[in-house]
């Protein structure tokens, strides 16, 4: 018979590797099923324990390395000014006024969401392309998989609300020897003339933070996303801006440079991604005869279908259906925020219950660490 | 300017943060290290495992003066490299030979100011500067129709943070920090032809030699007396040393005694008469001989590594 060293077989037949490895024959004096074993030594539901390194980088206002098995990520986040006369639509928030030294007008949460998202002042980058992978090979534009997991993360940042408006706005006030020149220059009209007359004494928005979070992979082996998430947070948690002011004299934004004055980022609950793959080996017409084996081993969503945690590279391959959820435990009881489910149809609502509880237990495992 | 494939920036544009001058300057460091005496270097390989080869170098950075915001510690050279040998697409011509291409990248957050994801003419210079180094050592008639991509990440830089500013000074101070990152750009062309050549080992390609890169700098001897006379030290780090007159990277072949990629800045022959280029290039080589050490070294524990794994099974 012709017989492949496995490497050789997982390459061929990727799905067909992990069947043979889920379904492997038990041992006869055994009466009790034996649970299925991946390709990898891991347990269908057995994730991969993420290894945190962070604030390692020093021209990064805060960074992390983020290991889950082979996969290694690299985050690290910088802080550039936008300031307000250069943002062409400021949208209303922008427009505030406080008094000098005195606490901002609060933002209705979705007025707050709204305005970080026109302003965007989060800007997250995914790079593929750094030799992490075969696929995503040097000197090409960004790949597809690079794309959409930038727009996942931009998504995910936007509507867990992880970081709020106020921590990304420097207050100032114009003089009013300035502000004259403005007129002067500018043909104001009536009414603004009239805005300018109770501005006096008070302070606005004079710029805004704008976060860049940049993620290069250094190695891929599967589940990009919750490495890539897992990197952004712990990143952002560990992220002090200096302490910035509006100069006068200079008409610009200074910054010291004293660590102790700088503050940290506050971020609202603890956002934990966690992702999941679905094995049907039924519909792949050419494995029903190997499928067989399959009730040797417990499938365990029955009848050769497996839920899969943390799936690597090779069984990324194999698995056509996905499911991707964000939770968050931080308020106590677990929240979802973000759910996505993509392809196939094994999954129902008792498959989604058992994700949901998989999700919690990682949250728990991420918490620790984060 | 705006990329349809990325994330982009706020449309009115951002600028890099300015610290004001609020305390004194720190002192700039000095070298504690003998002329002849390199850093150390911190390297691995197989760092990716999908990778045919690859590898991780740091060097340690040198102690900082004051922790302060715009450098909260010092940054110290910190490089991946990755090597990928694939056959080449059906489409492409016959060619006799591995085709080695070579690419830099420095990640944004990799200097003091954000870069973006564009390649830049620095990536560009010290892409074909570390494929013409490699290209004399490996044995490319043994990979007909093969390619071999070379990705190399800059994560971190070696110069130093943005200077504060100060009214008047301002033109002073950006100088400086230009001429300093132009010196650093040789350390870390020395660096990328290490990781470089570590990536290849590591990937198992056919090599004349194992080449290893070295730095050395020229400059005003530090004696106690203070008179004119020049110096040449091994891996400079240009903040240690106020005035560089010149430098050279060389790729260096040890046990064939080639040089297979030369860089010098600065006239060596007007401070170090006329033996001073060759002082000088020579001083590199023995500094890309410490260097090699460290790539065989690394290169031998691998393979330890791994058969101990597969004996133990």
């Amino acid at each position: 018979a012709l017989s492949l060293p496995a490497p050789i077989f997982a390459a061929l037949a990727p799905s067909s590797f992990l069947l043979a490895h889920l379904t492997q024959p038990q041992s006869s004096t055994k009466k009790r099923k034996r649970p299925s074993v991946r390709p990898n030594g891991r347990l269908a539901t057995e994730s991969r324990v993420p290894v945190i390194n962070t604030n390692s980088l020093a021209h990064a206002n805060g960074s992390a390395v983020v290991r889950l098995g082979d996969t290694a990520v690299v985050a690290g986040i910088k802080g550039e000014l936008l300031y307000a006369k250069d943002i062409p639509n400021p949208p209303p928030s922008s427009k505030r006024l406080r008094e000098v030294g005195g606490s901002a007008p609060p933002l209705d949460e979705d007025d707050e969401a709204k305005s970080l998202a026109e302003l965007g002042l989060l800007v997250p980058n995914v790079e593929l392309s750094t030799g992490s992978h075969p696929a995503h090979l040097p000197g090409t534009a960004p790949t597809a998989l690079a794309q959409t997991l930038a727009e996942r993360l931009l998504e995910t940042l936007q509507e867990t609300r992880l970081v709020s408006l106020d921590q990304l706005e420097i207050w100032g006030s114009r003089s009013t020897m300035a502000r004259d020149e403005e007129e002067m220059d500018v043909d104001a009209s009536e009414e603004q003339r009239d805005d300018d007359g109770d501005e006096t004494g008070k302070e606005s928005i004079m710029a805004y933070w704008a976060i860049y979070i940049d993620i290069l992979f250094i190695s891929l082996d599967g589940n990009a996303f919750d490495a890539a998430w897992g990197a952004v947070m712990a990143a952002l948690k560990n992220t002090t801006l200096p302490h910035a002011w509006w100069d006068e004299e200079r008409e610009m934004i200074l910054c010291d440079a004293d660590l102790e004055r700088s503050r940290s980022l506050t971020l609202r609950g603890l956002p934990v991604s966690v992702s999941f793959g679905i094995f049907d080996s039924t519909a792949e017409p050419r494995m029903t005869n190997s499928t067989a084996g399959a009730d040797a081993a417990e499938a365990n969503l029955g009848s050769g279908r497996w839920l899969l945690t943390d799936l690597d590279d090779s069984e990324e391959t194999a698995c056509k259906e996905s499911i991707s959820a964000v939770v968050d435990g931080a308020s106590g009881a677990l929240q979802l925020r973000k759910l996505q489910k993509v392809g196939g149809g094994v999954a129902d609502l008792a498959v989604m219950e058992e994700v949901l509880k998989l999700a919690e237990q990682r949250w728990k495992e991420w918490k620790r660490i984060l | 300017m705006s990329d349809r494939r990325r994330i982009n920036p706020p449309p009115g544009g951002t600028s890099a943060p300015v610290y004001a001058s609020s305390t004194a300057s720190p002192l700039p460091p000095t070298r504690t290290r003998r002329p002849d005496e390199l850093r150390k270097i911190f390297l691995k390989t197989h760092i990716t495992p999908s990778a045919t080869g690859s590898a991780y170098l740091e060097l340690p950075p040198s102690p900082s003066p004051t922790p302060s915001l715009s450098h909260s510690q010092s940054p110290s050279l910190k490089l991946t490299a990755t090597a990928h040998l694939a056959p080449l697409p059906r489409s492409a011509p016959f060619t006799p030979n591995l085709l080695v291409s070579v690419h830099v990248k420095f990640a944004p957050f990799a200097s003091p100011i954000r870069r973006g994801y564009i390649r830049d003419a620095g990536e560009r210079e010290l892409s074909v500067r570390v494929e013409n180094a490699l290209r004399g050592v490996i044995i490319a008639e043994r990979w007909p129709k093969m390619g071999l991509d070379l990705s190399i990440v800059v994560l971190e830089g070696e110069e130093e943070g943005p200077a504060a500013i100060q009214v008047g000074e301002k033109d002073a101070g950006g100088a400086a920090r230009k001429t300093e990152a132009w010196w650093a750009t040789m350390t870390m062309l020395a660096g990328c032809v290490n990781v470089a050549a570590a990536a290849v080992v590591d990937a198992g390609i056919d090599c004349v030699d194992a080449v290893a890169g070295g730095v050395a700098a020229m400059v005003p001897a530090n004696t106690a007396g203070g008179k004119g006379g020049v110096e040449v030290v091994l891996d400079p780090v240009p903040r240690e040393h106020g005035d560089i007159i010149a430098a050279a990277v060389v790729a260096y072949l040890p046990t064939r005694d080639e040089i297979t990629e030369l860089w010098v800045r600065g006239d060596p022959r007007a401070a170090g008469g006329e033996k001073g280029l060759e002082d000088l290039v020579d001083a590199a080589a023995s500094a890309a001989v410490g260097a090699r050490t460290v790539i065989l070294e690394a290169a031998r524990e691998e393979v330890q590594g791994r058969v101990e794994a597969t004996e133990g099974v």
